[in-house]
């Protein structure tokens, strides 16, 4: 070993001492809690009934329905996932040739295109021969046009080897099929902290060159739920993906999240990719639409099932708070951890754990006759699996007992809905 | 893979899973930070911000095996943003201030050759000397620091062996190769 690496390994040493402050851990966990929940985008849904109701009054607008005329995109294959892919082979893409200049050199190229009436996916390159930050100053807002105001909804890269080139894909909901012009809106961050400048890049479309396919079929099922009813209504499938709508009229069905992801497509037996739900709320209950990949051609049997969703049961149950130890209380199946009962200046404190899907409800602290009910909910973490909360009621007094009302969970329900394919 | 499900379930949004990636490794990122900004506040300052930028893009990390080469180098951006917002500044703020923040780093036991280390360190520009620190005293292989630095594995290569060439030069190749 040379002098100069023995020097090198003593400092490597000596950092190795190093250990990250204890008040760490804490820091970044505030740090992450103040940042907002990401959540889809959803398209505002007046321009889908606008794009609706000009379907069903003009008449004699026809389309290729059937006849694609596009081209197969080169040198995308890797970002591609599998359903896009096998388009892609299949010509269905139309390429675009238009250049976004930023402000520090680098450029963006819009490369190409492939829509259809579930989403809009376009392809782009990026390149600054300086090298490429791996933290791009763009964004993508979204895309305008005759009837079309298509929110940018997710995105996915890759790099090359010399990192002055990045090869990108950024989906957006659907654009109408009456445009001829399409605009890119997007946001370039010129400066850390400054305002973005707004850039606009406008290419032709051709929606005949579009995929115009689609197969609607209606649903019309329902399925009770413990707090309430999931009607599905309709499917629509396309080239690139497959959409299931329907209305929820379900108590408290967001008190765990992902309360869909319990909801299966299978087609000829095997599960379809699920790639995202979005519900939204109105006075007479909400609207759901699930997301799923693009069904198998041929498909014969089209099955959906309700395999998990949330479920709830009254359990009446009164914990004891006394004499904690670390053995968890059996409510229903359901482990509840009792962690810590403190008295605090804002209060009594009661620390619980449980499963990540189980919500309780109705829950009140008891000493003696006096019962007095949850205020609020100090924080929430994941500890080892389990959820793990610090309940906040107002009282002096140390109690004796926990008691629980209710409890939301994710409960296996297992119906099964069979949709007609001819 | 237990690490790839928690990259996973961190794209998804879960904030909880992207924390206990960090904790894996919090104190590989804490030197990190530490040797960019000097002393603990900063570089926890730097974490902090870190973790917002991950979780507000974690969605678009393709591979989930490259989360730590791509976590560090936003970390190292961060840092790079920061200091150069201080340099900005550092002339503004009371002297006092700035004897408070001086470097923790040095409260590591200190010894002649750490110094000497230092001092030869500081003949070179301060990219050779990034890509050194970063190869030979935080470990890192060549593609990562290529990664962090936004420039070629080529690059990263020749700042290191000319980084080195200058120190054996500049402090005699006899001793020290």
């Amino acid at each position: 070993m040379t002098e100069l690496e023995k020097r090198f390994t003593e400092e490597k040493e000596r950092l190795g001492e190093v250990k990250a402050p204890d008040e760490l851990e804490d820091r970044l966990r505030k740090a992450l809690e103040k940042v907002p929940e990401r959540k889809r985008k959803v398209a505002p849904k007046w321009v889908a009934a606008v794009v609706a109701l000009l379907f069903l009054s003009i008449v004699g607008y026809n389309y290729n329905a059937f006849a694609y005329y596009g081209k197969k995109l080169l040198g995308f294959e890797d970002i591609m996932t599998g359903t896009l892919s096998d388009l892609n082979e299949a010509g269905m893409g139309q390429s675009i040739d238009a250049t976004v200049m930023l402000h520090d050199g680098s450029q963006l190229q819009l490369e190409g295109m492939y829509s259809d009436k579930s989403q809009f996916v376009l392809y782009y390159t990026f390149t600054n021969p300086g090298g490429v930050d791996l933290d791009p100053p763009y964004s993508f807002r979204s895309i305008t046009g005759v009837l079309t105001n298509s929110f940018a909804v997710s995105g996915t890269w890759s790099l090359n080897d010399e990192e002055t080139k990045l090869t990108g894909m950024q989906t957006f909901d659907a654009v109408s099929p009456f445009a001829k012009n399409l605009t890119l809106h997007l946001f370039e961050e010129v400066e850390e902290g400054q305002a973005m400048k707004e850039h606009e890049v406008s290419f032709p479309f051709n929606p005949n060159e579009a995929m115009q396919t689609e197969w609607k079929q209606s649903i019309k099922k329902t399925v009770q739920v413990d707090q309430g009813m999931i009607r599905f209504d309709a499917i629509t499938a396309t080239p690139s993906r497959t959409t299931i709508t329907g209305k929820l009229k379900v108590d408290n069905y967001d008190r765990y999240t992902g309360a869909f992801d319990g909801v299966e497509l299978l087609a000829d037996g095997k599960p379809i990719d699920n790639q995202g739900a979005g519900v939204s709320s109105s006075w007479n209950g909400s609207t759901f639409d699930l997301s799923f990949d693009a069904l198998p051609e041929g498909v014969k049997d089209l099955k959906l099932v309700v395999s998990t969703f949330v479920g709830y049961m009254d359990v009446d149950a009164t914990v004891p708070l006394v004499d904690l130890n670390e053995d968890p209380v059996l409510i229903h199946e359901k482990e509840l951890f009792v962690r810590q009962v403190e008295k605090t200046e804002k209060g009594i404190q009661v620390t619980i754990a449980t499963a990540d899907d189980v919500m309780l409800e109705g829950v009140s602290i008891q000493a003696g006759e006096r019962s007095v009910p949850l205020k609020t909910l100090l924080r929430q973490d994941h500890v080892d699996d389990y959820k793990e909360r610090i309940l906040l009621f107002e009282s002096d007094e140390m109690p004796d007992a926990l008691h629980i009302k209710g409890m939301h969970y994710k409960k296996s329900y297992g119906d099964s809905i069979k949709i007609n394919v001819k | 893979m237990k690490f790839v499900r928690l990259v996973k379930k961190a794209k998804k949004g879960n904030k909880e899973a992207l924390l206990q990636l960090i904790q894996e490794q919090q104190d590989d990122y804490y030197r990190l930070a530490l040797t960019y900004m000097g002393n603990s506040h900063d570089a926890m300052d730097a974490m902090e911000e870190m973790i917002v930028s991950l979780y507000q893009s974690i969605h678009q990390l393709k591979k989930e095996e490259a989360f730590y080469s791509w976590s560090k180098t936003i970390l190292v951006n961060r840092c790079k943003q920061m200091l150069r917002k201080q340099s900005k500044v550092v002339f503004m703020g009371d002297s006092e201030e700035q004897i408070e923040t001086v470097p923790n780093l040095d409260s590591i036991v200190q010894s002649e050759q750490r110094m000497d280390l230092q001092r030869m360190l500081s003949k070179v520009n301060t990219d050779q000397r990034e890509a050194i620190e970063l190869k030979y005293i935080h470990d890192l292989d060549y593609g990562t620091i290529a990664d962090m630095t936004q420039v070629s594995v080529g690059t990263v290569k020749s700042r290191v062996f000319n980084g080195l060439k200058k120190m054996r030069e500049t402090f005699g190749g006899d001793n020290i190769d």
